[in-house]
């Protein structure tokens, strides 16, 4: 069984559904859909319709326009991305640190 | 030295290169311009200076509208040395002017000229006023640089598009009406393979966002100004940046003894025997910026090299590395050649062509010299291909 992560996008706290959220007596094992409506995030009380699942997909992605490869492992820190970070989790106004094209350049790297 | 006049208060003052050939490797057969332009408002505003060793040509220009040491707005719109060179000299007689760029524009050229300038950074959108004018900027990286940007005059409806519908082309004349259309198009059709084919979507998203403005004129950085063919200029980068080809064949090589030259003639004959259009282009008589201008819109690329050394020739790995990195796309590749023992060229062209992601033909190669039949089996072989 893979456990899904889902990150709050007011604060950042993650969610994850194999540990569950035990002081707040939600059990392991609970899917981020089994919450109660009026869960809340633990961390900043924001609702869980601010919450987005955790893109898994680790893979590197590729500039077209200049060849600048994006390493989640390594994050985009000058813009304030931090390592971890998946390719579908950037902003969607992330731009290519080295040339400033919109994400939609990017193709994965899949050699 | 003269200044142009575009519109009331708005000036041409560039600088022309007239003996220019090679420009990073491109051949520039006509030279070309570096176009500046300045506009007389409550803030005199220069978009854009020239190669280094024009200035004086520049300033010449600008003295016979106003004292240089009166700038007060300077928009560089593109970091690259023939709009830029000009800056170190300009910036130390206006004192006091104010330099406009993008984000990438400062960064790069302090890299470049390693001054602390009065850099004053604009966003994409944003706008400045000069008086009774407004202009407002638009970024559009990568066509060509990161730092890329157009500058828009709404009041006059200019857009000073920079390197964008430029072409390499050193003339008195000034706009598009003064100069035979057919040259001016085959400039900028050869502008654009030389120097932007490789970005065609970064110049497709810039073709977007001046898609909505109204344009009376386009005052790029080299060459004419547009103000009567806007719409086939405009209708051309639209075609180009979106990969159009039609039904022609680009047939390419060098020969040591003319045994791949007898082949490229039997593929040239395929071609013709199904009514496509060919272009046979040996390296030794061509430019490979030429051979680009004609791949721009061929959908055939027929690469042939005989076996050199156990490697193609360095007139073909030239060509091949310079289309590499233009990496047009949509196309059809055809490696050929020659050899006499062991063969290496052929496959070594067939493995740059796939790296560019074309569709690939069969490869053809013969041993030594091809007799009539085998030439004749070649021609009739790839036209069942066709």
């Amino acid at each position: 069984m893979m456990f899904k992560k889902h990150r709050c996008t007011k604060c950042s706290f993650i969610y994850n559904s194999e540990i569950g959220y035990p002081d707040g007596n939600i059990a392991p094992g609970t899917l981020f859909e089994e919450l109660p409506e009026y869960w809340v995030c633990p961390l900043c009380g924001a609702a869980k319709k601010f919450f987005k699942e955790v893109d898994t997909n680790m893979n590197k992605y590729r500039c077209t326009a200049c060849g600048y490869i994006y390493d989640p492992m390594n994050g985009d820190p000058d813009a304030g991305i931090n390592a971890g970070t998946s390719f579908g989790d950037l902003p969607d106004d992330w731009e290519c640190p080295l040339c400033g094209v919109g994400k939609d350049f990017f193709e994965e790297v899949t050699e | 030295m003269q200044p142009v006049k575009l519109k009331a208060g708005i000036y041409w003052v560039g600088g022309i290169d007239w003996d220019i050939r090679n420009f990073h490797g491109y051949l520039t057969q006509r030279g070309s311009t570096y176009n500046a332009y300045l506009i007389i408002d409550e803030k005199v505003t220069l978009i854009d200076t020239v190669k280094h060793y024009l200035y004086d040509e520049m300033i010449e220009r600008i003295s016979k509208i106003v004292d240089p040491a009166k700038i007060d707005y300077i928009v560089s719109n593109h970091v690259e040395m023939d709009h830029s060179g000009g800056l170190p000299k300009l910036m130390a007689v206006a004192k006091n002017a104010t330099l406009f760029t993008s984000p990438k524009g400062a960064s790069g050229l302090k890299a470049h000229y390693h001054q602390d300038w009065n850099f004053k950074v604009v966003k994409s959108g944003d706008s400045l006023n000069i008086g009774k004018r407004n202009l407002a900027f638009v970024h559009t990286p990568m066509a060509h640089w990161p730092d890329s940007m157009v500058t828009y005059l709404p009041e006059d409806k200019i857009l000073f598009s920079n390197d964008a519908l430029g072409q390499h082309l050193a003339t008195s004349e000034r706009f598009d009406d003064q100069v035979p259309l057919g040259i001016t198009m085959l400039e900028a059709k050869k502008y654009y393979a030389n120097i932007l084919m490789l970005f065609d979507r970064p110049v497709a998203g810039a073709l977007k966002a001046i898609g909505g403005l109204e344009i009376e004129m386009i005052a790029p950085s080299h060459g004419l100004i547009w103000r009567t063919h806007i719409s086939e200029i405009v209708q051309a980068y639209q075609k180009w940046s979106a990969n159009e080809t039609i039904e022609k064949a680009v047939i390419v090589y060098d020969s040591m003894w003319g045994s791949t030259a007898k082949i490229a003639a039997a593929i040239q004959a395929a071609f013709e025997n199904k009514g496509i259009s060919v272009k046979m282009m040996c390296l030794t008589a061509n430019h490979i910026s030429d051979v680009m201008t004609e791949v721009i819109d061929a959908k055939y690329l027929c690469i042939g090299s005989p076996t050199l050394n156990n490697n193609m020739m360095p007139t073909v790995a030239s060509f091949l590395t310079y289309l590499k990195g233009l990496a047009p796309k949509n196309r059809t590749g055809l490696a050929f050649g020659s050899y006499g023992w062991s063969g290496q060229s052929i496959g070594l062209v067939e493995t740059m062509l796939k790296d560019t992601k074309m569709v690939i033909l069969e490869k053809i190669k013969v041993q030594y010299v091809p007799d009539q039949a085998g030439l004749q089996k070649i021609t009739v072989d790839l036209e069942k291909q066709l």
